[in-house]
Parts: structure tokens; C-alpha cells; sequence
């Protein structure tokens, strides 16, 4: 289950803030902090990577949400896999991951590539 | 009482984020998490140049979580997308874990003591016919033990690191621009600017966490202009007040533009000018000595400006295509006294066919404007490596180099070297190594015709995918039967593919290690978990290898005094023999190796602290001087009297290292020149390659990452919509990209996350399965000899039949 430290920071009219906030408690996967200034720093529990681009996407997309930046994440159970073994070249397509960075469509993937 | 894991693992990312929030707030941070088991140490990232420093939670035995470093200035907390998955770079299921030598051309497990045989034999058969191929991601010890091997030991100085590929550009631009490598300002200068120019630099995906911390004074409320100056438009672009998108190559022009302007209104920064700079130009006979290129001609202040004079703002115009009051803007702000400008850079500037001129013109525009030397008023390069400056450029490990700055052609610094060293005086060889493009067009070459390469040794690096040009400088290895090729490295590689013998390497916290970064600051840590299988360290690997060339008799391998080149005593002063791996953390062999390294140093004023200091700190920028208090002190500043104590007082700004010898910088006129290769009615498309946010270089480590991965699966060619409808190529559609050295078949992708102009390409270089290195020109320039990655002709084919990807 991968957890994330998030800072959000907000716009800055008061009561933009406050309503975002409220939106923000609504999601269970979130446990907010104590808002200083602008920013507001977060906690995100996700069921898998699909899961928390979902919800990075509506985070970003919340009205009220200037940025999201993530300051640091958790792969236990990656790491601790018995194989050790979290992946390696492959045409296989795995979910992704929460990106705040990512403001633009996916790279089309519309036909497999063969290895040379 | 025992907290549940999950809660645990919640509360530690609250408690991460709230310590930066409330670092930002300037409040006292929240008190640490529980620790449940996790032991927390600090490491630079393992990914670029920024020199961010991360928390690695380390849990029986394995790196299982990672935060950004609150008390790091570099990135306050922050970490990109890369930096916050480093952790799991370690544990991609296809590590390298035993040596491997080629037999009947398949990779066969053997012994370290078989491999390291092996190597010994052949340079022992060749001693000069071998060459060591480093990086930028070596550590500071790994670069200067590979050096001490080479050019103290063998005689040999073809030893060049992939740095070449990426910043010797920007070396030759500082050398000859103020005596001495390296930008004078750092960090703070975007903290403190107002405006940032971001040359050719897509700084907001290459450099993310440096980006973040401007964006951060807008969030704040200050007012900091962005121009962006590119060839497409970027993440980057988007947060741009001003966009100007040039023809590739013309950023010689633009700067000229801007020169022309300030000398045109006068408002050039006379005082400054007259007190700290003089003129140089091109060398009429830049044969005449090694370093003639660098010195140049002296040229008056009216040779330099009537030399501008052509380049108005309409002339700029038509070459560069930047609308000319886009070209009078800039100048107008250069010419303004009241606000600060910083300039960064990287590989736009560096990987072009005139990259140091690129990057003289830069430098010159900031000093003709008095635009140096004050807190946000810089010109700075950005680095791509961890340790490129630290390692390849600071230790000195290109082939024309000795350590602190040093120069093979130079007697005196030969004599230091070897002294320093304590090895017999003639010892380093007078005559420069091959640079990184002669050294594997030589090795590519068969003997009879003149390769005078036969063993190459790769370390931390992958020039199977990095090179320009492949087929000519790395595959055209293939069949030369004579040619050997060994490769350290922690995955299969485009290069493994072809090595001889393959060396399984530690990575990252697995070692201990020192980084440097693009603004001069030297980093350590402490290793922290154990490589698997049968890895080990380069540093162990190049030390081992020394030790079999001793025992086999090479003489080089042994001092004045008789002893071993590389001789370690513990605390007690007993010797240990580093060389067998069993005892190669009885001592700590990376503060042994740095603390002779630094002796190094003091010569070009880059002075550095022990060893114990770096542990204590999140890095220091050199020079680092010792206090009257015995307090070491870094410094942000150099040449500027208020920050570095090497300036006299009341000299105000002295460049100590001057070409000249009279503390002057060299303001230098280059001319526009035309690419090397250009688009035609052949191949008329305009070919850039370069880098995306989530991958790292060529991908061997960011590619093993599935949340990297699955975000950006694979290489693509951006195409402008237009172009791609004009030839009924869809988006998503797979076509061919060829250009006069090679073809790929790949995705267009139009109207993604970079926009290319009409008649422009553009291709990352992470996919080891779609290498655009097939394609590109690998014309070097003239100065540093760095290739020019951005820029050659290609054309491009709506797919019919064609299914395979070969020259």
C-alpha cells in the first residue's frame, strides 16, 4: 500500500482555502495536517499506484489547490519483497504512479514495439 | 506501545511534510515519528547534477523508504519524481551479481579472482593500448583511484569520463572566460533574482527541484520573471513570462543581439568593463600550442564592438527567427542596473558543435552588463551527473587533466602530480589520452588500420547507449576479434551487451561514497546496505586491479620508495590490504583516498575540508577555508569580495585565476556559424534528443522503477501536428525516423508534453530498445571536442512494411 508525505499548497483567498480543506476531508485516503500560510502538508494512503494517480489528478484538478509536491514516499513492501524484485526492462504497461509534475496526456501507446 | 504499521507509516509522511511546511514557515519542526525499526541516514540523490540529499530508511538490511532532506539547502525537503523512487534503483531483479566473461560468445560466470586475471593480462599485454571509460557518477574516490591508476601508474592518459559527452563545453567556456572551471555563483542566485533566463534548459522537468524553489518565490508573492530561450516549448514554457523559440544554432546569434544592443545604447556596464575585463577572440593559429584556443587573440574594445556591428536586431532575426523586439527586450534588460538576472544552462549550451563559443558568448554578455558577481546576477551551467563537476572535472579525470585542475601539458603540474603521488619524476606521460569520440573510434577501429584502443574499461557508465553515432563509435566493436571490452555496472546494458567481461558493481548507499555538485558542493555519505550476490565496489574493483598489475610486476605500480600505489593503514598505522575485498572496509578507504586528494586542491583556489567535515554536513561549496576560530567555511561567492576571502580587500570583484595575469575575465566575440549539419531537401527535418522528467539518462536505473516506468513506458518522437497530418501520420501512429547514419521506428506523439515548431524533431534517449543514437551526427566541437547531440538533419516515413530498426 503506498504512502506518501504531501505538501498542498493552496490559493490564496481565505475562502477558496476552506473550501478546498473541506473537499480535502471528504477523501479518506487523506490525513491532513495543521495549514501554515499557504501550505498544508498531508498524508496519502492508496491501495496501489493506479489508485493514487486517481486521486493526485483530482487533487490538482480541486479548485482552491495551487500545487501538490510530494516529499516523500514509502515501498516497504516493494523493497521487502522475498525476491527483492520491483522490475526490470519489459513491454509490459504498469500503472501510473502519483506525479505532480505530470500536467499533460499520457504518451500514446497504441502499438507494442518489438525489442531489437 | 507498539503502533500499528500502517499508522506508523502515516504519521512518518504527516511528520515529513509538516517539517517541510513549517521549515518554509520558519516554525520549529514538529517532533520526529517513532522510528519502529527504521534507521534513518542522509545520501545525495543518485540522479542528477542538482545534489539533492534524501533520508534513506534503511530496515533489515534494505532501503525501504525515502524523504527529502529537510536540512539540506539544496532542496529544503523537496525531491522529484526520480528522487523520491532512488530507493528501489537498488533492487531491479535483473542486478548483475557475478562476473561474467564471454566464452563462445555467451556471458559465462567465473571467479572475481579469474576476472580480475583476466584485466591484468591484457593491459599487462598492452599496457598503452588500454583506456578506462569513466563518469560523471563516479564517486570522487572512485574518479581519483581510476586517475592515479592510469596517469601514475601506467603512463597512460587515454582515460576520458561520459562527462565529456555533457559538460567539457562548459569547462572550456569557464577556462577561458576567467582561469579556472566551475560557475562563480550558486543556488542562491535563484533566490535571489529577477529574472531567470533559461537557455536551451527545460529546467522544470531536467532540473525539477531547482525550479520548484523559483516557483516557490511566486507562490510567496515575489515577482521573479522567467524567459524561456529554446527550440520547443516545454513544462517549462508553461511557466515562462516570455518564450523565445529559436532556429537551432542561432543562440550565438541572439547573444550577439544582445551585446550589439548594450554597446549600441550605451548601457553597457563601462565601470565594470574597464576595471575587471578584457577582449578576446578566436586564435589566428589555434594549432600553435595546446592551449592556444583557450587564450585566443587580444582584441580592443573597438575591434570587439565593430565586430558586433552587424548583429542588430533585425539581422538576429533573420537567423535566429526570435522576432527582433523580443531581441530588444533582452537587450533592455541586460541593460537595466536596477533588477538582477541569472542565466542557467545546460546541455543546449554544451552539446552544440560550438559549445564553448555558446557558452563564452554567455558569460560575456553577463560581464559586459555588470550582471556578475552580486547575489542573483549569474551566469551558471546545471549539471546532468551527480558528480560530473565533483568527479570528472574537480579530480580531473579527462584525458587532458590532472587533479585540482591541473594539466597534463604542463610540466610544472606534471612535477606537482608526481610529487603529491610519490612516484619517480617522468613518470605521467607528456602527451595527452584520446578524448571520449577518438578513444571509441579508435577502439571501433581494427589495429591494422590504426585503433590503437584494444582494452576498454567501462566504470558507472553506458556508452552502448550514450555515444553519438553508435554503429560507428560503439557497434562497429562487433567482429573486431583483437578488441575487448570490459564493463562494471549493476544491469545489462546496451554496453554489456557487447563487453567481454562484465563486472557486477555496487550502487548508490550499497558503498561508501562523495558526490559533487553543479554549484560546487562536495557531498558524502556512508554505505548503508550490502550489494547483492557478488557485487562490489568500483573503487575495490580499480584498487584490486592494481594490486593483481603489481604483483604481476608492472613497475608502475609501485612508488619512489618500492611500495604499493595504493597503500592503506588503519588508526594503528598497520597496513591493510584493501585489495583482497574481505578487508576492504577495515579501513575507510574513501576518507584515505580524499584526504590525498585534497592536497590537490589549494592550487586553483578550490579548496576543499576533510573528510570529517563532509560527514558532519549536508555538503560545502569550495574554496571551504579554515577559520582563525579552526571553523570551516564554504562559500557561495567566489570572486566577490563580500563572500570569498581569496579577493584583496577593496578590490570589490577579482578574478584571481585571469587568462590574462591581471585579475581580468575575457570577454570573448565568437560569430554565428552555421550547424554542422543542416536540413536539406533530402532530410528536412531538424532532429533534437534529450532527456524526460522521469527517466534518468539512459534509463538502466529509472527504467527498473515501475512507477518510472509505467509512467513513461518508452521513447517517442514528438512531431508538430501540422508536419504529421501533412504526411497522414496520425497521433500514436509508429513511423520511421532516419537520418544519414541510421533509422528507428517509434510513436509520434504530437501535441504532448513538449511542442516542437514546424520541420522539428525531437527524441528522448532513455529506451535501450529505441536508441535515437542510431541517428545522431556525434560532430564534436572543435574546443572541447563535446559532441552536438541536438541537432542534425532527419526525415521521416509513414510506415509500410518496414519492421526492423537498423542503419
Amino acid at each position: 500500500m503506498p504512502t506518501s508525505g504531501l505538501i498542498i499548497t493552496l490559493q490564496p483567498e481565505l475562502a477558496t482555502q476552506a473550501a478546498a480543506i473541506a473537499r480535502l476531508r471528504t477523501r479518506p485516503e487523506l490525513t491532513l495536517g495543521e495549514l501554515s500560510q499557504r501550505w498544508l502538508p498531508a498524508a496519502l494512503e492508496t491501495r496501489d499506484d493506479s489508485d493514487s494517480r486517481e486521486i493526485h489528478d483530482w487533487l490538482t484538478a480541486l479548485p482552491g489547490v495551487a500545487f501538490v509536491d510530494v516529499v516523500s514516499v514509502s515501498f516497504e513492501a516493494e523493497a521487502e519483497r522475498s525476491d527483492g524484485a520491483v522490475g526490470c526492462w519489459s513491454d509490459e504497461v504498469t500503472p501510473v504512479p502519483p506525479c505532480p509534475t505530470l500536467h499533460h496526456s499520457t504518451a500514446p501507446r497504441l502499438q507494442p514495439l518489438s525489442l531489437p | 506501545m507498539k503502533i500499528p504499521r500502517r499508522e506508523f507509516l502515516r504519521a512518518s509522511a504527516l511528520a515529513a511534510a509538516s517539517a517541510v511546511v513549517a521549515r518554509r514557515v520558519g516554525a520549529a519542526e514538529p517532533t520526529a515519528s517513532p522510528a519502529d525499526g527504521i534507521a534513518w541516514d542522509k545520501a545525495p540523490c543518485r540522479f542528477c547534477g542538482t545534489g539533492c540529499h534524501v533520508r534513506v530508511g534503511v530496515k533489515d538490511g534494505k532501503v525501504v523508504a525515502i524523504q527529502g532532506d529537510q536540512l539540506a539547502d539544496v532542496n529544503k525537503g523537496l525531491l522529484c519524481v526520480k528522487g523520491y523512487h532512488v530507493g528501489l534503483a537498488l533492487y531491479g531483479k535483473d542486478r548483475l551479481t557475478t562476473p561474467l566473461l564471454r566464452k563462445n560468445g555467451k556471458l559465462e560466470p567465473i571467479s572475481w579472482d579469474e576476472a580480475l586475471n583476466t584485466i591484468a593480462k591484457r593491459v599487462m599485454a598492452a599496457p598503452d593500448k588500454f583506456a578506462i571509460y569513466g563518469s560523471g557518477q563516479w564517486t570522487i574516490p572512485e574518479g581519483y583511484a581510476a586517475n592515479k591508476l592510469m596517469k601514475g601508474g601506467l603512463s597512460n592518459n587515454h582515460i576520458d569520463p561520459n562527462a565529456r559527452l555533457c559538460m567539457a563545453s562548459a569547462v572550456t567556456g569557464y577556462l577561458s572566460t576567467y582561469g579556472v572551471d566551475e560557475p562563480a555563483g550558486c543556488y542562491d542566485d535563484l533566490d535571489a533574482c529577477d529574472v531567470l533566463i533559461m537557455w536551451g534548459n527545460n529546467m522544470a522537468e531536467m532540473h525539477p527541484v531547482l525550479f520548484s524553489r523559483v516557483i516557490d518565490r511566486r507562490t510567496r508573492g515575489q515577482k521573479v520573471t522567467l524567459i524561456d530561450i529554446g527550440t520547443r516549448r516545454t513544462r517549462t514554457t508553461e511557466f515562462a513570462d516570455h518564450y523565445l523559440e529559436f532556429r537551432p544554432q542561432s543562440d550565438l546569434a541572439i547573444m550577439n543581439g544582445i551585446a550589439h544592443l548594450l554597446l549600441k545604447s550605451g548601457t553597457y556596464d563601462a565601470k565594470f568593463v574597464e576595471r575587471f575585463c578584457n577582449f578576446r577572440q578566436a586564435p589566428k593559429d589555434p594549432a600553435a600550442s595546446p592551449t592556444a584556443p583557450l587564450l585566443g587573440d587580444a582584441m580592443t574594445f573597438d575591434a570587439y564592438k565593430a565586430a558586433l556591428e552587424p548583429y542588430t536586431p533585425e539581422y538576429v532575426e533573420k537567423i535566429s527567427g526570435v522576432p527582433a523586439e523580443k531581441i530588444r527586450l533582452l537587450g533592455e534588460l541586460f541593460g537595466r542596473r536596477d533588477i538582477r538576472i541569472t542565466s542557467v544552462w545546460c546541455m543546449g549550451f554544451n552539446q552544440h558543435s560550438r559549445g564553448t563559443n555558446a557558452n563564452r558568448l554567455c558569460h560575456g554578455i553577463h560581464l559586459l552588463s555588470g550582471h556578475f558577481g552580486k547575489p542573483g546576477d549569474a551566469p551558471t551551467s546545471l549539471t546532468g551527473q551527480p558528480s560530473a563537476c565533483g568527479t570528472a572535472r574537480e579530480v580531473g579525470t579527462l584525458c587532458h587533466f590532472l587533479p585540482g585542475g591541473r594539466l597534463i601539458a604542463n610540466a610544472e603540474h606534471r612535477a606537482e602530480t608526481e610529487r603529491i603521488w610519490n612516484v619517480p619524476p617522468g613518470r605521467i606521460n607528456a602527451k595527452i589520452g584520446h578524448h571520449t569520440v577518438l578513444l571509441w573510434e579508435k577502439f571501433c577501429t581494427p589495429t591494422a588500420q590504426g585503433g590503437d584502443i584494444s582494452t576498454v574499461w567501462v566504470q558507472v557508465t553506458n556508452p552502448g547507449q550514450s555515444l553519438p553515432n553508435l554503429h560507428k563509435l560503439f557497434k562497429a566493436k562487433r567482429g573486431l576479434e583483437d578488441k575487448f571490452l570490459i564493463v562494471s555496472d549493476v544491469y545489462p546494458t546496451a554496453t554489456t551487451e557487447l563487453a567481454d567481461l562484465v563486472l557486477p558493481s555496487a550502487l548508490w548507499v550499497e558503498k561508501n561514497g562523495m558526490f559533487g555538485n553543479s554549484e560546487r558542493r562536495t557531498q558524502q555519505w556512508f554505505k548503508l546496505v550490502n550489494p547483492p550476490g557478488e557485487a562490489r565496489d568500483d573503487c575495490w574493483q580499480t584498487i584490486a586491479v592494481a594490486r593483481k598489475l603489481f604483483g604481476l610486476g608492472h613497475p608502475g605500480l609501485k612508488d619512489k620508495d618500492g611500495k604499493f600505489l595504493f597503500t592503506f593503514k588503519n588508526a594503528a598505522g598497520a597496513e591493510v590490504p584493501a585489495w583482497d575485498w574481505k578487508h576492504y572496509y577495515d579501513v575507510n578507504v574513501d576518507k584515505a583516498l580524499f584526504e590525498e586528494y585534497r592536497l590537490f586542491s589549494r592550487y586553483k583556489h578550490k579548496d576543499l575540508a576533510p573528510y570529517d567535515e563532509y560527514v558532519k554536513a549536508r555538503g560545502l561549496r569550495w574554496p571551504v577555508v579554515q577559520q582563525a576560530s579552526g571553523a570551516w567555511r564554504e562559500t557561495k561567492f567566489r570572486f566577490s569580495e563580500f563572500d570569498d576571502s581569496y579577493v584583496k580587500r577593496g578590490a570589490g570583484i577579482q578574478f584571481y585565476h585571469s587568462v590574462t595575469k591581471d585579475d581580468k575575465a575575457l570577454i570573448w566575440f565568437a560569430p554565428y556559424e552555421k550547424a554542422a549539419e543542416e536540413p536539406d531537401a533530402d532530410f528536412p527535418f531538424w532532429l533534437c534528443t534529450g532527456r524526460v522528467l522521469e527517466h534518468w539518462h539512459t534509463g538502466t536505473m529509472t527504467m527498473r522503477i515501475p512507477q518510472l516506468a509505467g509512467a513513461m513506458p518508452h521513447a517517442y518522437v514528438e512531431m508538430h501536428p501540422a508536419d504529421a497530418a501533412e504526411r497522414g501520420i496520425a497521433n500514436g501512429e509508429t513511423i520511421l525516423v532516419r537520418t544519414r547514419r541510421g533509422q528507428l521506428r517509434l510513436p509520434v506523439w504530437t501535441n504532448g508534453r513538449g511542442h516542437v515548431p514546424r520541420g522539428s524533431l525531437f527524441i528522448p534517449f532513455f529506451d535501450q530498445r529505441l536508441l535515437v543514437n542510431d541517428l545522431t551526427l556525434g560532430e564534436v566541437d572543435p574546443i572541447s571536442k563535446e559532441p552536438d547531440y541536438k541537432k542534425c538533419a532527419a526525415t521521416v516515413t509513414k510506415l509500410g512494411t518496414a519492421r526492423t530498426n537498423t542503419a
